[in-house]
């Protein structure tokens, strides 16, 4: 149990997955000038990282291990989350228009979204059980939560805000991103 | 052999998903809901806010 307390502690703050290995970059310029918007799409990623993470890893090691064509864990991979994301939409369109209204416009970002790839790849490669699969693909989408969430109110500020006109927009959010990720490091050592 | 029956297979499921999600009518009052992501130029990208300025016109 408190292996995997340290292991979400780990995933979540200390290597976080945005600020520490730079994966989802995109969506984290792309959907965060707005709290609200960026809150929603934590909640997207979450739901497909933790469904594919779980998905994945039953594939490799019931289909892809037995089978003897583990090489193609990459393309399963892709082809698996494409899959999952479609078929989600349209469960969502079906059944709950409401939860499709806050969070449907997020999936097709999320099927090109490197980070459900990585952890996908890198619960295969830390060679976790299910149960530690799941808790990092929880963790790695809580991180991504907080820093997306974090980001965007941090943009809305500085939307309102004099900025230099050579720094507006992209270059004065990266320089925040880098100084997110400088406080991130404070946790290092932490677990 | 498995390998190729395994990814036909694979390919054959997302193309199946695409096209019945693509289908599937949205639900009501979602079907001009856009974000149009900007975080990059990449202008090819079919999520960059050009296309979805060019649907609506």
């Amino acid at each position: 149990m408190f292996n995997l307390f340290t292991l979400f502690v780990s995933l979540s703050l200390v290597n976080n997955i945005v600020l520490n290995r730079f994966y989802a970059i995109c969506p984290l310029l792309g959907v965060s000038k707005k709290s609200e918007n960026a809150l929603n799409m934590g909640y997207a990623v979450t739901f497909v990282i933790v469904v594919s993470a779980i998905i994945t890893h039953i594939l490799y090691y019931q289909v892809l291990l037995p089978l003897g064509i583990e090489y193609l864990d990459l393309i399963t991979f892709i082809l698996v989350i494409a899959a999952l994301v479609q078929f989600v939409e349209m469960f969502l369109k079906k059944t709950s228009p409401t939860i499709y209204k806050a969070m449907g416009v997020y999936l097709p970002l999320i099927t090109t979204n490197c980070a459900v790839l990585g952890v996908a790849l890198d619960n295969i490669t830390a060679g976790y059980t299910l149960i530690e699969a799941a808790v990092a693909a929880f963790a790695v989408s809580v991180g991504f939560t907080v820093v997306i969430y974090l980001f965007s109110t941090i943009r809305e500020r500085l939307e309102i805000n004099l900025v230099p006109k050579g720094f507006k927009g992209i270059p004065i959010s990266l320089i925040t991103a880098a100084l997110m990720a400088c406080a991130m490091a404070g946790f290092a050592g932490l677990v | 052999m498995e390998a190729c029956i395994w990814l036909v297979g694979l390919l054959f499921l997302y193309i199946g998903l695409y096209i019945w999600n693509k289908k599937t009518p949205k639900p009501e009052g979602c079907q001009n809901i856009t974000i149009g992501c900007d975080g990059c130029q990449l202008y090819d990208c079919t999520h960059n806010h050009v296309h979805k300025e060019g649907e609506s016109n």
